[in-house]
């Protein structure tokens, strides 16, 4: 049996990193006594692959994995299948949700990961300046910001990275990431919604977006968070995943059949 | 969600955060009850290495849940901060916190630390010195922890006398509770820091070094070693777990959520060892051997197998073959594992039909090396050390496992054993030798699957305490060098020698590991003095700086020669002599002379050859044995 379970990676466990979390699900299906396939040959794995990887330090409530179970669990309905391995996780991680997925749809693009095309986030300022200024204020820059027709950003993929390396002659990649940002809200408090283009083809990163807004409205000053002053990474900014989307914009925990004896 | 002692920005920055935020998988978190004021004893268990180290040693697992079953004791974990880390916590000023509740180390009421190996006893004071605990004992006040050690290397506690509060010698099953309640019962009727000491020093196993004096003489060995005030016991018996099937053992081991170097669940099958090779301390000082039960150990396998999810279980102990019923407790492991998609790994088999039929069900052979310890070249040198395996003993099990499929083979060598020649050496290449031609003999051209390729490394031996081997004499650093380079060399001379590949340890290491290991009250300086300039994480190479600790040995006056270079006599004081390990020093010397005379003695399931351990009456002291080596257990002295 196809599954696809969704699960919320959220407090201390944002330091733990996406294959470590690959390697802890392996350990909790065996906790929980589910039993996951395994690959054919002389190493078999579980079948297990997930949506999205999830950098370290961010949060979420819309992870998805997939997976196959034996057919022995015919017998469980999805809630019992999620109270047991809810039963053995460990402090900031839960499963929420569990779907059949149709059987022998072998065809490519079926995969969790296949099927990102849009992602939701919520994302806060963590500058207390930003924090105090009003939702009204942020309301119109974020409708001036969407209001561009072209925000472009300059890109440096891998290739031009490497060959920045070798002869210096670096030519930057100008993209327009406008039409990857489906929606932005500004919530108050520093905190705004988004969804942006998410998947193989298109892929835009909240930083990037978040980057751009603060740049737009010349407040970069916002940039350094508020306790300590310090600028590592991206740590001006709290990210959470909300959720992961088809390109046609259905969670994917829509997707697929409920589970029920 | 659990309050964290490092801000994001730290732990953003840091290698591995996962080290540093506790909350795994079966960790216990006692916070409600701390809260509710139902904690008496806030107890610290450190290793002084990396998380990921730390974190694979199964006697920080046992005292841990051990001492969690207790409602009113809290035990937690801390490992070293990782030197990026360590920068940070210094500059920051964040001291040292323990893993479960992120709290400084030093509200602790005590801090154990385990000491595995002497090269991490530099960060043993980085733990002290991060958590702001004073390094020196005698410097300790009424509110710091009680700094405690253990492990094998606390058999010769003496280089670290002056950090340590206490010692606990032996296994912790025994002593650890009753040492948690003499220190709750000192506290409720208001006893100092120093009456809990004096009460801990009459406990069994419990050495307290501030009430000890050490003398020497002229020479600069010890004159004489005791008790400073009346009611000190001037001699501490080890701590035993006499019954190993009865006793505590964690069912539900912690889960790190990164890669630990021991990913797996390891079972302890066996403590102690038979064989009485008589370089290893190991097999010295946890005599006498003990099995735990085959119902005891299966029910035990799957409780830690559904506990802890992992996909591998590894069998513990010195050395599995000689456990007696190891045939069909792996026939029911195998079964259980089956089940679950779980391999089982078998360290420390020696290589026979039978272990090479299981290994081929639980391994794949086209990957898989196999192990072979000779540990010497000769015969001669195996008689020496007491290494019961013949060459025939070898190349027979080489012979069947290339029969079976393998043809990927490791062997470790030591070098610079006692009373090496030559020839010693040269033999090390000369069996790799021979077990490639056995290859070649055994296995015909059409069903070779591939060339077989043999790696043979050698560490250099280094005397510990409780050996036979404790009166051996070093060599200096250039001489294990040329040696090492005689065995290459011989290596390049030999007709498969592009099908073996040599290597061999540094030599500088071992030096240092020998004044450590046999060293005295005097090193302590200079080990802080290494601290001071920098040593840390020595157990790793990228880290290990020699010329630091030549230079602090130098400038605290210590001649390391004192220490590797020195012939010892018969009748010198050692620095653990204080120590009983059951095995008297009577039969060490034994043993000694008869290494020099190149005598085998029987293992412990051949013939009793009273070493003393008997004295604990349990294990395979208590049970019958083989009578055909009877003949050549010495005279009278059984």
């Amino acid at each position: 049996m196809k599954v696809r379970i969704r699960f919320s990676k959220e407090g201390n466990l944002r330091f733990i990193g996406h294959l470590d979390i690959l390697r802890y699900f392996q350990k909790a299906f065996a906790r929980a006594e589910i039993p996951v396939k395994y690959s054919e040959g002389f190493h078999p794995h579980p079948l297990m692959s997930f949506a999205s990887p999830l950098s370290v330090g961010l949060t979420s409530e819309g992870e998805y994995l997939d997976t196959e179970l034996e057919d022995s669990l015919i017998s469980e309905s999805g809630e019992e299948i999620l109270a047991s391995l809810n039963a053995v996780m460990a402090d900031g991680i839960r499963v929420n949700s569990i779907r059949r997925l149709p059987e022998g749809q072998k065809k490519k693009g079926s995969s969790a990961m296949a099927l990102i095309g849009q992602a939701d986030y919520r994302v806060t300022l963590r500058s207390t300046e930003a924090q105090a200024l009003s939702r009204e204020i942020w309301i119109s820059v974020v409708q001036h910001f969407m209001d561009q027709r072209e925000i472009i950003v300059e890109a440096a993929g891998k290739k031009q990275a490497k060959k920045k390396k070798r002869d210096e002659a670096f030519e930057a990649d100008r993209i327009n990431i406008r039409p990857w940002i489906l929606s932005l809200h500004a919530e108050g408090a520093g905190v705004f919604t988004m969804c942006l283009s998410a998947g193989s083809a298109a892929n835009l990163k909240p930083e990037t977006v978040m980057e751009q807004l603060i740049a737009f409205a010349g407040l970069e000053r916002f940039k350094i968070p508020g306790e300590s002053g310090e600028r590592v990474r991206d740590l001006w900014l709290a990210i959470h995943r909300l959720d992961m989307r088809t390109e046609e914009g259905v969670s994917l925990s829509e997707l697929g059949e409920e589970i029920s004896i | 969600m659990r309050k964290l002692a490092l801000p994001d920005e730290v732990l953003l920055k840091v290698e591995k955060p996962a080290r540093y935020i506790g909350g795994e998988v079966n960790s216990i978190d006692k916070s409600e009850a701390l809260a509710a004021g139902e904690i008496k004893v806030r107890y610290c268990m450190a290793f002084p290495d990396v998380y990921e180290i730390g974190m694979s040693h199964l006697g920080i697992q046992i005292l841990y849940h051990m001492l969690n079953t207790r409602e009113d004791i809290w035990c937690e974990r801390v490992y070293s901060p990782w030197v990026d880390l360590d920068a940070v916590m210094r500059e920051k000023k964040i001291p040292l916190f323990a893993l479960e509740s992120q709290d400084p180390v030093k509200d602790f009421d005590f801090l154990g630390i385990t000491l595995q190996y002497e090269m991490c006893y530099p960060n043993v004071l980085q733990l002290l010195e991060l958590a702001g605990i004073p390094l020196h004992a005698e410097d300790r006040g009424e509110n710091d922890p009680i700094v405690m050690g253990g492990g094998p290397c606390s058999y010769n506690p003496e280089p670290l006398a002056d950090f340590f509060d206490l010692f606990y010698i032996g296994e912790g099953e025994t002593q650890m509770l009753p040492l948690m309640d003499a220190w709750i019962a000192n506290r409720e009727t208001g006893g100092s820091r120093q009456d809990f000491l004096r009460a801990a020093a009459k406990l069994p196993g419990i050495y307290v070094p501030s009430l000890y004096e050490v003398t020497y003489q002229e020479d600069g060995t010890i004159a004489s070693f005791q008790p400073k005030e009346p009611g000190i016991p001037a001699c501490i018996r080890k701590e035993i777990q006499k019954d190993l099937s009865h006793t505590f053992y964690p069912e539900k081991p912690v889960v790190p959520f990164i890669r630990a170097t021991q990913d797996r669940v390891v079972m302890e099958i066996q403590r102690g060892c038979i064989r009485g090779c008589r370089f290893c301390q190991a097999g010295m000082i946890y005599r006498p051997v003990r099995e735990r039960n085959m119902e005891y150990l299966l029910d035990l396998a799957k409780k830690m197998l559904s506990a802890t999810g992992y996909d591998e279980l590894s069998l513990s102990s010195l050395s599995s073959s000689d456990y007696t019923n190891l045939q069909p407790l792996l026939t029911g492991l195998m079964e259980e594992c089956a089940k679950r998609h779980v391999n089982i790994s078998l360290p420390s088999l020696r290589i026979d039909a039978f272990s090479l039929d299981v290994m081929s069900k639980v391994q794949d052979i086209k990957k898989s090396s196999l192990t072979f310890a000779p540990e010497a070249g000769t015969q001669r040198m195996r008689d020496v050390i007491n290494k019961g395996l013949t060459e025939e003993d070898i190349l027979e099990g080489a012979a069947e496992a290339f029969r079976g499929g393998w043809t990927k083979v490791k062997l470790y060598f030591m070098l610079g054993l006692p009373g090496e020649t030559e020839e010693d050496m040269k033999g090390i290449a000369e069996l790799s030798e021979r077990i490639c031609e056995r290859f070649y003999d055994e296995v015909p051209k059409e069903k070779r699957n591939g060339k077989i390729q043999l790696t043979a490394s050698s560490s250099f031996f280094v005397p510990k305490p409780f050996t036979p081997f404790q009166w051996a004499t070093m060599f200096p650093k250039e001489e294990y060098l040329r040696r090492a380079r005689l065995v290459k060399d011989t290596f390049f001379h030999q007709l498969n020698h592009r099908a073996m590949h040599y290597q061999y340890h540094e030599a500088d290491v071992t030096v240092l590991e020998g004044i450590l290991a046999r060293g005295d009250r005097r090193v302590a300086p200079a080990i802080e003095k290494a601290y001071r300039s920098g040593c840390l994480f020595d157990a790793w190479s990228d880290f290990f700086d020699n010329d630091k600790w030549m230079a602090a040995f130098d400038s605290c006056g210590i001649d390391p020669d004192f220490y590797t270079l020195r012939e010892r006599s018969a009748e010198e004081i050692f620095p653990w002599d204080f120590i009983d390990i059951g095995v008297t020093k009577k039969f060490l010397r034994r043993e000694w002379e008869r290494a020099m005379q190149g005598i085998v003695t029987p293992n412990c399931k051949q013939a009793c050859s009273g070493c003393g351990a008997a004295t604990f009456g349990c294990g395979i002291c208590t049970e019958p044995r083989m009578k055909d080596s009877e003949s050549s257990v010495p005279e009278g002295e059984q």
